[in-house]
């Protein structure tokens, strides 16, 4: 597995959870004893696709998290593009001051990546948010060990970070699911590993041990 | 009649007061609770002819073993099986792990000259050591022994002990052992445990007839003991959480179909005790009886199960596995049955399943499943949290969502604190290695099961508080644990929080400074997402935590909380003003140095801040968030 990493910095940065009651829009949680939040891997290779412009299917494979960042709150209130009345207010939280890591498997796609540059990530990119600078690091050793997932990936991709799924019939994995593109316009949604899940793989995905 | 062994009547021999008994018939002095060396014909007393019987005279005796009475012929049973599976019951629900032979043979314990005087006929609360309980046993002449007689050969049942005899009422003030320092653990919890563990060792526990031994999974043995200390099982300490962010009010009818679903689990045997989100689970190997078998009415309403699970041989299982260094057990996390992919929609709610419903409120379109669409209705139609989306959020006064939780982390620790300190007090010459013995002696399932019991006792009493002097909308049950409040006066959190420690100082007077117990009150407009309360209240700091959402925060020990309230620092103005400054020199500097140098400058021209700060060592932050908590309230 050969791989770039990157830190990302951020002003402002909406990576949140899908919209509930059609009003209010999470950011995604803390990851419990540490503090970090999950940077997704739908998330991460969408970006990444974006600023290559590549196909939706183009294999990208990216996963992290973040280190740092403080909650913040607005409330906006969409108009209807025909009419230009006011919808209702939907309240949503983003991130400031954001700091993370990002890492990236080599492949022909993402070996043309800069060692800075920047790129927009998340929602709300119309209102500023969004726009991250990412700045390569020496590449961690990809040395395996068993720790608690700081990241989201789909179960379908994560052979191709080393982390293999025991079969036992009962786990202490947590899932979820995560969007995955299946066109240019539409996808599905897949089966993933969520951050504090016990697993064995590369160490630069993984946090201590849960906490009993 | 049951034509069976009633296992949870095996004790009832610890209702007799055997002293005052022996003044009318002298066999009794000497006696056993399993009438051990007394001849009921002699004596011209009813001799039941009973499985339950045989429970009685032989849960204790290694007599009847392998030859049932004569009386007793009737049946058609196998007499080890039966006995085998009661002691090994008895001895798991009991308070102690004294080996189980000395049990068999006669009833001793750790004999310490002079400690008789600490014997009691009460079970000594060791949580509320003040409590007044009923003085005396109810069988204590001959003719009360004859109606026992008597109505054992009626042959009843538990419901019928509990609800109809005369001896029901008894069992919660006797204690399951006299003997000092056993007598912590009350009758009526012990006889309940036993019958639970019965019921899953009957359809665990077979017999190998020729060998005249009992078998497990394949493997034999011919003595309860021998199985205690081979046989392995499992005790699991689990969980409930569940994916929904809850927006709209009636999705809290998740709570509700929680508290309904924990109510019905409650009757599953393999359930020793619960609360609202937590329960524990005795259970055989997992070829025995699937985890997500008994699991299963919580995965199909779609709950997922954090499970930490213990599996040892029977001896050594108990609660206290899951403090001892050194993980001896397995964490998993049961979900329900997931698909690999979901085509749009997705369900809004929970994001686990497809959103094929579409529902629709106020102009606002939702995509749900049917599963979070069921929450929904099912609390329309309970009628419940109507005023919460109804009028308290018309009316824009904020709402305190209050939580009161057990946390059964760290319960073994502070019962084993509490132990300690009972025996120190009775007797202070006892020296440390044998109060170390006997700590390591005790068994934590009876004691906590206790403890569950009183909690829930807790909860009745402050609902029962809140609902007389304000509005509130609950969960449902008998002791909800998850309530809500309008705030409709300024520091109305501080009177809940009030009422909390009165009713916790009625009940857990010894715990107040290490609560296992806590409250959470988390107030902000009607509006504000639930869940973000939620994720506060589901892992609460210390004993008191009282928040107003983005705006301030105090969390407390009760003792902490008691003395920071007789401050009366919410009718100190002076204080504020001070305080903000302080705080903003922080914010501006990230310096708490700083912060301390400008707090305390003229410090003492304000008195109460002074003595809060100084001389009681609260916090800049504590003493501002009390404030600003006192100040929320009514409307805005």
């Amino acid at each position: 597995m050969s791989l770039l990493e990157y830190e990302i910095s951020a002003d402002i940065l909406l990576i949140g959870e899908r919209i509930k009651k059609g009003t209010f829009r999470p950011v995604l949680p803390e990851i419990a004893g540490n503090g970090y939040r999950p940077l997704p891997y739908s998330t991460a290779t969408g970006a990444l696709r974006e600023y290559l412009s590549l196909r939706f299917d183009a294999p990208v494979h990216a996963a992290g998290y973040l280190t740092g960042g403080q909650v913040e709150t607005l409330v906006i209130s969409p108009r209807d593009n025909v009419t230009g009345v006011s919808k209702l207010p939907i309240t949503i939280q983003y991130l400031t001051g954001v700091k993370g890591k990002l890492f990236i498997l080599i492949n022909e796609h993402t070996v043309k990546l800069e060692t800075e540059f920047d790129m927009v990530m998340g929602g709300m990119r119309y209102k500023g948010m969004g726009l991250c600078r990412l700045k390569r690091i020496p590449a961690p050793p990809v040395n395996k060990k068993e720790g608690i997932l700081l990241t989201r990936i789909p179960v379908e991709a994560l052979t191709y970070f080393g982390i293999e799924l025991s079969t036992d019939k009962y786990t202490d994995y947590n899932r979820g699911y995560l969007f995955k593109p299946t066109s240019e316009t539409g996808g599905v949604y897949v089966k993933s590993l969520f951050e504090g899940s016990e697993v064995e793989g590369p160490g630069f995905l993984l946090g201590g041990e849960k906490c009993v | 009649m049951t034509n069976e062994l009633v296992p949870e009547l095996h004790d009832i021999g610890k209702l007799i007061d055997k002293k005052e008994l022996s003044k009318e018939i002298p066999a009794f002095r000497a006696a056993s609770h399993w009438f051990k060396d007394i001849d009921l014909g002699s004596e011209n007393m009813p001799h039941p002819e009973t499985l339950t019987w045989l429970g009685v005279i032989g849960h204790h005796s290694l007599k009847y073993l392998h030859s049932p009475p004569k009386t007793l012929q009737k049946y058609s049973f196998d007499s080890i099986t039966l006995l085998a599976r009661l002691q090994i019951a008895d001895h798991f629900a009991s308070s102690t792990s004294r080996v189980l032979e000395e049990q068999i043979e006669e009833e001793k314990g750790i004999q310490i000259s002079g400690w008789n005087a600490f014997d009691t006929d009460t079970v000594q609360t060791i949580w509320n050591t003040s409590m007044i309980k009923l003085s005396g046993l109810p069988i204590n002449n001959r003719k009360e022994v004859y109606q026992l007689l008597k109505y054992l050969q009626t042959d009843p049942d538990y419901v019928d002990l509990i609800t109809k005899s005369k001896y029901g009422n008894f069992l919660t003030e006797i204690p399951e052992e006299k003997g000092f320092p056993r007598n912590v653990t009350s009758l009526k919890t012990h006889l309940e445990l036993t019958g639970k563990v019965y019921r899953i060792l009957e359809q665990s526990i077979g017999i190998n007839p020729s060998a005249k031994s009992i078998t497990y999974r394949g493997d034999e043995k011919k003595s309860a003991k021998e199985a205690e200390n081979k046989w392995a099982f499992r005790l699991a300490r689990c969980t409930v959480t569940f994916p929904q962010h809850p927006s709209r009010a009636h999705d809290l009818g998740i709570f509700l179909r929680l508290s309904q679903l924990m109510e019905e689990m409650e009757k599953d045997d393999h359930v020793l005790m619960h609360t609202l989100d937590r329960l524990w689970l005795f259970l055989p190997v997992e070829e025995g009886t699937p985890l997500d078998t008994v699991l299963k009415p919580l995965l199909d309403d779609g709950f997922i199960i954090e499970a930490d699970v213990a599996e040892k041989e029977l001896k050594g299982l108990d609660p206290g596995i899951f403090d001892k260094p050194g993980k001896e057990f397995k964490q998993y996390v049961l979900y329900p049955e997931l698909p690999d992919k979901i085509k749009p929609p997705i369900c809004e709610l929970c994001q686990m399943r497809p959103g094929s419903m579409q529902v629709e409120k106020g102009g606002v379109y939702e995509q749900l499943c049917p599963v979070c669409a069921g929450f929904r209705s099912f609390s329309e139609e309970q009628h419940r949290f109507n005023r919460l989306g109804g009028e308290w959020e018309k009316s824009g006064i904020p709402v305190a969502w209050v939580k009161i939780s057990l946390d059964y982390a760290v319960l073994p620790d502070i019962l084993r604190g509490l132990f300690e300190k009972y025996i120190r007090e009775k007797d202070k010459t006892i020296p440390g290695e044998e109060i170390d013995s006997l700590v390591r002696e005790l068994r934590y399932t009876a004691l906590m099961a206790d403890f569950t019991r009183d909690y829930q006792t807790l909860l009745s009493s402050f609902y029962r508080t809140i609902c007389k002097n304000w509005q509130v909308e609950d969960i449902g049950g008998d002791h909800p644990e998850l309530l809500i409040i309008p705030v409709k006066e300024k520091g109305q959190a501080f009177l809940i929080a009030d009422a909390f420690v009165e009713v916790f100082h009625q009940i857990f007077p010894e715990c107040e400074s290490a609560s296992p117990v806590s409250i959470s009150i988390s107030i902000s407009n009607a509006k504000y997402p639930f869940f973000e309360h939620w994720r506060n209240m589901e892992e609460p700091v210390n004993a008191i935590n009282i928040q107003v959402l983005n705006r301030a925060k105090i969390q407390l020990s009760i003792p902490g909380y008691i003395e920071l309230r007789n401050l009366k620092l919410e009718k100190s103005f002076r204080s504020s003003s001070k305080l903000h400054h302080a705080i903003a020199i922080k914010e501006r500097t990230g310096s708490e140095l700083l912060q301390k140098i400008d707090f305390l400058e003229d410090l003492h021209s304000i008195p109460e801040l002074l003595k809060s700060h100084i001389e009681k060592g609260y916090s800049i932050d504590t003493i501002l968030g009390y404030q600003k908590i006192a100040d929320i309230g009514g409307q805005s």
